[in-house]
């Protein structure tokens, strides 16, 4: 599979985080997925048990190993996402409408559940080799 | 209460064959712990891990926004990123689950219904400096 450039950008900026100094950043990068996990923009329905994302084991040696960048966002409006790695150990939390992206490494797998009920996970998974 | 600004975007079009990538998210984030840090640090080295919080991360589920971004320019200057189970305490060694090579940033909504206390950086080659954003949610 050739190479591929993902573009990425974040911006994050408040007016009344803090008394004295305004929060304005934008920052851009442009990273080289060039994995063999190459998992596009998919929804799933979760449930209160641990399901993987990640269709297989994330196994590159790029940075230490297991890397690839991953959006998640958790579309319900009522129930939270919680994420947890391969040693069960939980890492984020996904509050309705909120969303993450980072690049994931020293797992071989990415697991979601929810806090109850069932709500929709939108996630994107890309491995670097 | 303080309001945040956050707009992600991620776009491609060489991914796939026959789908090209671009999209745009934001949010509005609340942020209402006693704990909101923007800051970087140069960080220690290979072998030496860095803390972020100055106090221990809490409220539901110890929740908080990170934005983590590694400035350094060198090839191998990565930088691990761990959750750390208790405040001025290291995070065990394989608690790591984020890497940031050169350049890299993330955003994520940390927590753990299980507990953790803080965030680490442990560098993996030099002093790559860490720019960051901290916001303890509740």
């Amino acid at each position: 599979m050739a190479n591929a450039n993902l573009n990425v950008t974040f911006s994050i900026s408040s007016s009344d985080l803090f008394n004295t100094v305004n929060l304005a950043k934008t920052v851009s990068d442009a990273v080289v997925i060039d994995g063999d996990n190459r998992q596009g923009l998919t929804t799933m329905v979760t449930s209160t048990s641990y399901a993987d994302i990640n269709v297989e084991a994330l196994a590159g040696t790029t940075q230490g190993g297991k890397k690839a960048y991953v959006y998640a966002k958790n579309t319900d409006a009522t129930d939270s996402l919680i994420f947890a790695d391969d040693g069960d150990q939980e890492f984020a939390r996904l509050a309705p409408g909120e969303f993450f992206f980072y690049p994931t490494a020293d797992n071989t797998k990415i697991q979601v559940k929810s806090s109850s009920g069932t709500p929709t996970i939108e996630f994107l998974l890309l491995e670097v080799s | 209460m303080a309001t945040v600004n956050i707009t992600l975007a991620l776009s491609s079009t060489d991914l796939f064959a026959k789908q090209t990538l671009s999209f745009t998210e934001t949010d509005i984030l609340s942020p209402a712990g006693d704990k909101q840090l923007v800051g970087r640090v140069i960080t220690s080295g290979s072998g030496t891990k860095d803390n972020l919080a100055p106090k221990a991360l809490d409220g539901a589920n110890d929740a908080a926004y990170v934005f983590l971004h590694n400035t350094s320019t060198a090839t191998n200057e990565n930088v691990k990123i761990a959750l750390c189970a208790a405040h001025g305490t290291d995070s065990a060694s394989g608690d790591w689950f984020a890497v940031l090579g050169p350049g890299e940033f993330m955003f994520m909504p940390v927590g753990s219904s299980t507990g953790f206390q803080d965030i680490d950086l442990e560098a993996t080659n030099g002093n790559p400096v860490v720019e960051y954003v901290l916001m303890e949610k509740a």
